[in-house]
């Protein structure tokens, strides 16, 4: 654990994020070669079970006004399936937050707290970045600042090397928080028997999203079923980035395969673009599908991020916030109710402590 | 910044601005759209209105036929058929297996299985047709599953509409476009059109 931590090397959460985003792609690509009919996100699947597009179902129930039996299965089914996983699919499966990252690369600097969502993955990235340039950092906080040194009496074994790693967040912000935290000095914390004294000391940090949310993207949502409902067909499926990423890739499949050049691979990209580079906010202010999913994953209680809090700086005095500053969705993984987590696992790389785990239950 | 409340102004503002642009998409997307075009659906998918209303444009049924006689929408068919299936038989030929109706996740076809579904009619284009320009060709004739096309007494194909259920067997066998040269479009000599398109 501690010879991972000394390395330099790629968070293994986006790694593995990675993989799952081209592992879709890799399954609609095969539906089409092998013609065995997985489908798109839209619908993974399987004969007649399939992952139906929440959001697809409902709109499409408007449309018909009408409600009908297998959809409404399937409906059930990812209602579920959302209870277990939360808003997973943003993190995992949506491709917006990486043609975000690819369209729009530039870190808006040390920006203001929060960015939003997936949106502005400034923070989170640069967060992310200077741990994966670990020893540099740590130089860094050794030579001209404190950081958030702890006393070794203080630190648990587990912790231990931990204290002496980056203490991450940034030189900046260690500066900011003057090292030596003038409500639980380390020294004082020395002086405490345990570290529980200092927990009471240091209040939670709180995520600007923790707790069930209600917001523009609900406002979508409803516009969402009622344009649905007005005009009889599914509105938001037109301009939707997951269908158009996905119809953008069809569409490149039919270019190779039936020498049939199509408009599909102009506009839908152009659109695409559009959506991930003038609507910036697109995931938390914007989105349908994540504020449907919200809904639903108020139901969640699984794979949740839980912090050990005896592991946590925060117990020593030290105040740090490195997971929240990660957290693309402004999130807090202490808060005891963060519906919306995507478990991109950002918070659980960013701790300096290892105090954060993705717990299956609890 | 706003902190707890959710529901911010700026919020509020910007749901509703997406929502009256999603208004407004939808509302060209359907004034662009006009006329009945006529496409030719899946089986048990004809009932055109449920069918815009419902399919997602997940693309599983054209992924799963296994006679992969349907297409992916393209602008050209209209901006609301984009991305939906249409059938192709120059691509097979429909044999009512039914598959696409199991795979539609939205419910958009019903009774896929039954080949007394009506996907289309198929009609002879007289001006292309080997037969009716030169004779000789019966290809259609033979090709049918379900004999709806006989041939009259010169020996030139004609369909019978009460038999033919648009399974699109005879515009896939069609040889007209291999022997003979026409300028513009890829019609064969024999041609499934929507119920009520046959002109």
């Amino acid at each position: 654990m501690s010879r991972e931590n000394n390395e330099p090397k790629k968070s293994r959460f986006r790694t593995a994020r990675g993989w799952v985003a081209l592992a879709c792609v890799a399954f609609v690509l095969a539906g089409m070669a092998f013609h065995v009919g997985v489908g798109t996100p839209s619908a993974f699947g399987i004969q007649q079970i399939s992952a139906i597009c929440p959001l697809g179902a409902l709109e499409t129930m408007a449309g018909a006004k009408g409600v009908m039996l297998h959809p409404l299965l399937l409906f059930v089914l990812v209602a579920v399936l959302i209870a277990l996983v939360g808003k997973a699919f943003c993190a995992w499966m949506c491709p917006v937050p990486w043609l975000q990252k690819f369209f729009r690369p530039k870190k808006r600097g040390v920006a203001a707290k929060g960015g939003a969502g997936h949106d502005v993955p400034a923070k989170g990235g640069a967060g992310l970045d200077s741990w994966a340039k670990g020893d540099a950092g740590r130089e860094a906080s050794e030579s001209s600042v404190p950081g958030y040194d702890i006393p070794a009496s203080c630190g648990n074994p587990d912790a231990g090397s931990a204290q002496a790693k980056p203490l991450a967040v940034s030189a900046a912000q260690a500066v900011e928080s003057g090292g030596k935290q003038a409500a639980c000095s380390p020294s004082a914390c020395a002086a405490c028997a345990g570290a529980a004294a200092c927990a009471k000391v240091l209040a939670p940090i709180g995520g600007k999203r923790d707790g069930v949310q209600l917001d523009s993207r609900h406002a979508v949502l409803m516009g969402t079923l009622a344009s649905a409902a007005v005009f009889g067909f599914p509105v938001f499926c037109l301009v939707c980035p997951v269908g158009l990423t996905f119809a953008t890739i069809i569409g490149l499949w039919n270019l190779v395969q039936f020498n049939e050049p199509s408009w599909a691979l102009i506009i839908f990209p152009i659109v695409l673009i559009a959506e991930v580079t003038v609507l910036r906010k697109w995931c938390s202010k914007i989105c349908p599908i994540s504020a449907l999913v919200s809904l639903l994953s108020n139901l969640n209680v699984t794979l949740r991020p839980r912090v050990r809090t005896d592991v946590c700086l925060r117990s020593r005095g030290v105040d740090c916030h490195a997971c929240v500053d990660a957290c693309p969705e402004q999130l807090d993984p202490h808060s005891r109710r963060i519906p919306e987590c995507s478990k991109c696992g950002k918070c659980v790389e960013a701790c300096p402590a290892k105090a954060i785990s993705i717990k299956l239950l609890k | 910044m706003d902190d707890q409340p959710s529901i911010t102004r700026r919020g509020v503002l910007v749901g509703a601005g997406a929502v009256a642009s999603m208004f407004a998409v939808g509302g060209v997307a359907y004034a662009l759209e006009g006329e009945d075009r006529g496409l030719l659906r899946p089986p048990g998918a004809q009932d055109e209105a449920h069918f815009r209303a419902t399919c997602m444009k997940c693309n599983r049924c054209e992924t799963a036929c296994p006679q992969r006689c349907l297409r992916t929408g393209v602008l050209e068919d209209g901006v609301l058929n984009w991305r939906t299936p249409i059938m192709d038989f120059h691509r097979g030929v429909c044999d009512f297996c039914g598959i696409c109706e199991d795979v539609c996740p939205a419910g958009s076809i019903a009774g896929a299985h039954d080949p007394a579904q009506v996907i289309g009619i198929a009609v002879v284009d007289r001006e292309r047709c080997i037969a009716w320009s030169q004779g000789g060709c019966q290809v259609c004739v033979d090709v049918c599953p379900y004999g709806a096309i006989v041939l009259d007494d010169a020996n030139r194909p004609v369909v019978d509409q009460a038999k033919c259920n648009g399974c699109g067997a005879c515009e896939n066998a069609c040889p007209s476009n291999s022997y003979l040269a026409f300028a513009g479009g890829t019609d064969r000599g024999i041609n499934v059109r929507s119920a009520g398109k046959e002109a």
